[in-house]
């Protein structure tokens, strides 16, 4: 009687587990030849072609976090994202510095008519040094009219990185 | 080894628990981080309260109206391809279909779309979510020359030049019914809004063509040029016979052409708002079409409205958001007439509206306004109009 109750809770709590467990996106749908050529600009001074990219660690919420390594010596990271917008999803990645200071963002593929304005590099580049997580606060960020849920979604997943990194 | 199996299965599902109640449970930037789902759901509603002030011994009641409640569902099948829709509940009891259509992106400079979409004309007609808009009301340039909610039922292509900061919509739909019922749609004083079709059992006597160009280069500012041009539909064409001169001529009596034009520049920086928007509709065969259906639409409609807020708590501390601004509004439905029917100064009108909009969280708004109404009639009196509004979209 004990072993077929616990054997239907622990299936149930399995069962239940693993469904709310997510599927998680795949950064290899994105176009690696422009992050690495951001990658080389921003973090890698002597020879381009002498570093790696390698995957530390993931979250659910589909964030990929990398570090960047040149001659054994860790340079800085690289943060690749899905985040949403008002009916779909676009994918973003940032690159840090040593110090988690954004050195770029760029968002790399909008898929929607609505928002699409935070993919303007101009825009974007009001992040680059920052390094606390105060996006969330109104007048740290240029608000843009009618692209409100994308620059919402965009300042909470960089808030969100900002805070994580401090973790690795 | 049954004892380790368990373990073992127990040790699985409370990882796996655990780890999603991690994401479920964690604040507002937490929950927004969905990840890569499938479906999207979201809304957006408007509660008015409208109070008529008169001038002088007549007493008129307020009104008070679940304006909208509007449901929006976005489902992406794939990488590339996904479907929008939008249910509107208008005044609790009647419901609409406000959007659905299939979009698939060939690449970024090229969608693919087809179904129920919105018009791309002006501002208003694309974004219309109560928060996005100062007033409790939207703008009447943007229901009586753009007749928001526009939206027919069509193909199109939509995309971006990143290199230019240029996304563009071009699409080909069905036009508004301007007879039907041996009655004419269009009037004078609402202009085409009478003959929106909304998707409903449309029907099309030839195709009309809608382009938007929208330039986003500089941070915070977007300049839209928007532009319509094709013909209103008649039932009168069914069954037609083309060899019956009599029957074609009563037809083409029935439509009218269509041009409309639209600027519109919108600029935020800090704590300022800056929108303006600028539309011209110019009406053809209105001559036939206005003694055929006894009406009296216009030859010409224009409007126009500039409007300046600011965030009067952008010196606090806080997330909160108040933004107090003033609005000029000008629209004719009689700009120009034909020979045969009268000119109307009282569809000339002008509207002022100076209010505050309290941004008490990221997608909820309470909104006041005050409002001074006139028209270009030499007996027009002025009128004025309070408003209070709750506004959200999640």
């Amino acid at each position: 009687m004990f072993y077929k109750l616990l054997t239907t809770t622990s299936i149930l709590i399995a069962v239940v587990g693993s469904l709310s467990f997510k599927n998680i996106w795949d950064p290899a749908i994105l176009d690696w030849k422009i992050i690495d050529s951001q990658v080389s600009k921003h973090l890698i001074q002597n020879n381009h072609d002498d570093y790696l990219v390698e995957l530390i660690r993931y979250s659910d919420n589909g964030i990929f976090y990398y570090e960047v390594i040149e001659n054994g010596i860790r340079k800085g990271f690289v943060v690749t994202a899905k985040a949403p917008s008002k009916y779909n999803n676009f994918d973003f990645f940032v690159i840090l510095n040593l110090n988690f200071k954004i050195e770029y963002l760029e968002v790399i593929k909008y898929r929607e008519n609505w928002g699409y304005e935070i993919s303007n590099k101009k825009w974007l580049r009001q992040f680059s040094k920052l390094t606390d997580s105060m996006l969330g606060s109104k007048n740290q960020v240029q608000a843009i009219s009618g692209a409100t849920i994308s620059v919402h979604s965009l300042c909470s997943y960089i808030d969100f990185i900002l805070e994580d990194l401090k973790n690795i | 080894m049954k004892l380790y199996f368990l373990i073992l299965i127990v040790c699985v599902g409370l990882v796996n628990f655990a780890h999603a109640q991690t994401t479920l449970n964690g604040n507002t930037s937490s929950r927004i981080l969905k990840g890569d789902e499938g479906l999207h759901v979201g809304g957006y509603a408007q509660i008015d309260f409208n109070k008529a002030i008169s001038n002088d011994n007549i007493f008129n009641n307020s009104k008070l109206d679940v304006h909208r409640f509007v449901t929006f569902f976005g489902y992406n099948f794939n990488e590339n391809t996904s479907f929008v829709a939008e249910v509107e509940f208008e005044h609790v009891v009647e419901v609409y279909v406000e959007q659905a259509f299939l979009s698939h992106k060939l690449n970024d400079q090229f969608n693919l779309n087809a179904g129920l979409m919105l018009i791309p004309m002006g501002i208003q007609n694309l974004y219309h979510e109560p928060p996005t808009f100062n007033g409790v009301e939207r703008t009447n340039v943007d229901k009586y020359i753009v007749p928001t909610t526009w939206r027919e039922i069509g193909v199109g292509v939509s995309g971006r030049l990143k290199s230019y900061s240029i996304n563009y919509e071009l699409m080909a739909i069905n036009g508004f019914s301007g007879y039907s019922d041996g009655q004419g749609s269009f009037s004078g004083g609402s202009g085409l809004r009478g003959g929106r079709q909304k998707g409903a059992e449309s029907y099309m006597t030839k195709l009309d063509f809608a382009a938007r160009v929208n330039y986003y280069g500089e941070p915070g500012l977007s300049l839209g040029i928007s532009a319509y041009i094709g013909g209103s539909e008649s039932e009168e064409y069914n069954n037609l016979d083309l060899n019956n001169d009599f029957e074609l001529a009563s037809a083409d009596s029935t439509i009218v052409g269509i041009e409309m034009l639209g600027i519109d520049a919108r600029y935020n920086k800090g704590p300022l708002q800056l929108r303006g928007q600028y539309i011209v509709a110019n009406i053809s065969n209105t001559e036939q079409y206005n003694i055929k259906s006894n009406s009296d639409i216009g030859k010409q409609l224009s409007g126009y409205y500039a409007e300046v807020g600011y965030d009067l708590l952008s010196k606090k501390n806080t997330n909160e958001e108040l933004i107090g601004f003033f609005r000029y509004e000008n629209y004719d439905t009689h700009s120009d007439v034909d020979a045969v029917t009268f000119k109307n100064d009282t569809y000339n009108r002008t509207e002022m509206t100076f209010g505050l909009g309290w941004k008490v969280a990221k997608g909820a708004m309470l909104k006041f306004d005050y409002q001074i109404l006139s028209n270009a009639s030499e007996t027009s009196n002025k009128s004025e109009k309070l408003n209070f509004g709750t506004a959200i979209w999640f």
